[in-house]
């Protein structure tokens, strides 16, 4: 299959940033994100030209969801064949004075979204953090709008608790961070 | 449906909840990180066109005329060093391009006109370099192995770096070895070295990487490696 060069190079030029994020927010170690980006582009290399240029985007973030999803696998393999060698993740314990410390709310983050379903995670990534609109977010993820609602709404509730059972667990004082 | 308001957006939003989300929003590659998959992707489209070229040298006179099959080759030629420029993350030397098959192209010594030339300055370091590996053919030798696709070349150095990632460091050397043996032109030679140094490294041969690192640094001190290198190894 012959690669269109120039458009897989403008396609990871505008859509890097989106995937990496994407992949991180579906549980790919920050060390890992980048190789996990590029076999996102390695698979756009061959399937880019049966994708409609303005179906690139959801192309992207459905391959990005399949990547992450081997990586997430393999990072398990990877923990449960050397367990008796490390840890196994640890519940982040982020403290107020801590917060500032951005590895461990990056380490918080993670674990909140880990935390959520996948269908409810992946309407929450492209609404809050990825800025789509619900109906392009229905139009990405293939489902109908009132679909995209109710996933949102459960997602934020998911989300919410998320945060209120970590403060709870630390004593977090509202209004440490802004 | 009305669309809703974010989190982000709505008055009297948790801080912590916001606090989050603005991390989730300001992630993005490292300028390195970056560079690398750029790189990546440019070189699939080369060897995309390289595979073009090959196809079209084997069509010959039955297919394209000769005027085009050479401005193929001469096209892929030109933007193999680039490429490989890109790759390693050097300083790109002149090359003599010697890539066997189509990429023997009329015009085989190449200096792409857009990167810099260094026309005393040295070869990028490939595995073929490296001490510990077994002998392969001269890269443009007749009998060359053919070499898998990119994407079996990235999928076997993936394999030592799981391997490494996931503390195994002799498994990743054995995988480094297969690689080197699989690919003998590598496209990612650059990072495959930082991965045996870092293998050597973990494994506890810490005098072997530091040779390993310090031939590197010879060869490539502007390398996006060397401050990771020279601290791992201590190699100046």
């Amino acid at each position: 299959m012959a690669i269109d060069s120039a458009r897989l190079t403008r396609v990871a030029q505008e859509h890097l940033d989106f995937v990496w994020r994407c992949l991180r927010r579906f549980g790919v170690p920050a060390s890992d994100a980048d190789d996990s980006a590029q076999q996102v582009f390695l698979v756009a290399a061959d399937k880019l030209s049966e994708v409609p240029v303005e179906r690139e985007r959801a192309f992207l973030f459905a391959t990005a969801a399949r990547i992450a999803a081997n990586a997430r696998r393999s990072i398990r393999r990877r923990q449960s064949a050397y367990d008796n060698y490390s840890q196994a993740p640890e519940e982040p314990r982020v403290s107020q004075d801590d917060l500032s410390d951005q590895l461990r709310a990056r380490a918080l983050l993670d674990q909140v979204m880990a935390d959520m379903p996948d269908d409810l995670r992946e309407v929450f990534v492209l609404f809050e953090i990825e800025e789509i609109s619900i109906q392009d977010i229905a139009v990405t993820l293939e489902i109908p709008i009132g679909t995209v609602g109710s996933r949102l709404r459960r997602a934020r509730q998911a989300f919410q608790q998320a945060v209120t059972r970590h403060r709870a667990r630390i004593g977090f004082k509202q209004g440490a961070v802004g | 449906m009305t669309e809703p308001t974010r989190i982000i957006d709505e008055a009297g939003a948790d801080d912590l909840e916001l606090s989050l989300l603005r991390l989730a929003r300001s992630e993005a590659p490292s300028a390195d990180g970056r560079r690398r998959v750029m790189a990546g992707v440019a070189a699939m489209g080369v060897a995309s066109l390289a595979s073009q070229s090959a196809e079209a040298a084997k069509l010959g006179a039955h297919g394209l005329s000769s005027g085009v099959k050479w401005a193929l080759l001469g096209i892929a030629a030109v933007a193999l060093p680039s490429v490989l420029w890109l790759l390693s993350g050097e300083p790109e030397p002149a090359t003599k391009l010697t890539q066997p098959g189509a990429l023997q192209a009329p015009a085989s010594e190449v200096t792409p006109p857009s990167a810099p030339a260094h026309a005393d300055g040295p070869a990028p370091l490939t595995l073929d370099d490296l001490p510990a590996l077994p002998a392969n053919e001269p890269a443009a030798s007749a009998g060359a192995k053919p070499q898998g696709s990119l994407a079996e070349e990235v999928a076997q150095l993936q394999k030592a770096k799981l391997a490494l990632k996931g503390g195994n460091p002799a498994e990743a050397l054995s995988e480094l070895n297969v690689y080197a043996q699989r690919f003998p032109r590598p496209r990612l030679g650059a990072e495959a070295t930082m991965v045996r140094i870092e293998a050597l490294s973990a494994s506890g041969n810490a005098a072997r990487a530091k040779t390993l690192a310090e031939g590197f640094l010879a060869k490539n001190p502007n390398s996006p490696y060397a401050a990771r290198l020279r601290s791992l190894t201590g190699a100046r």
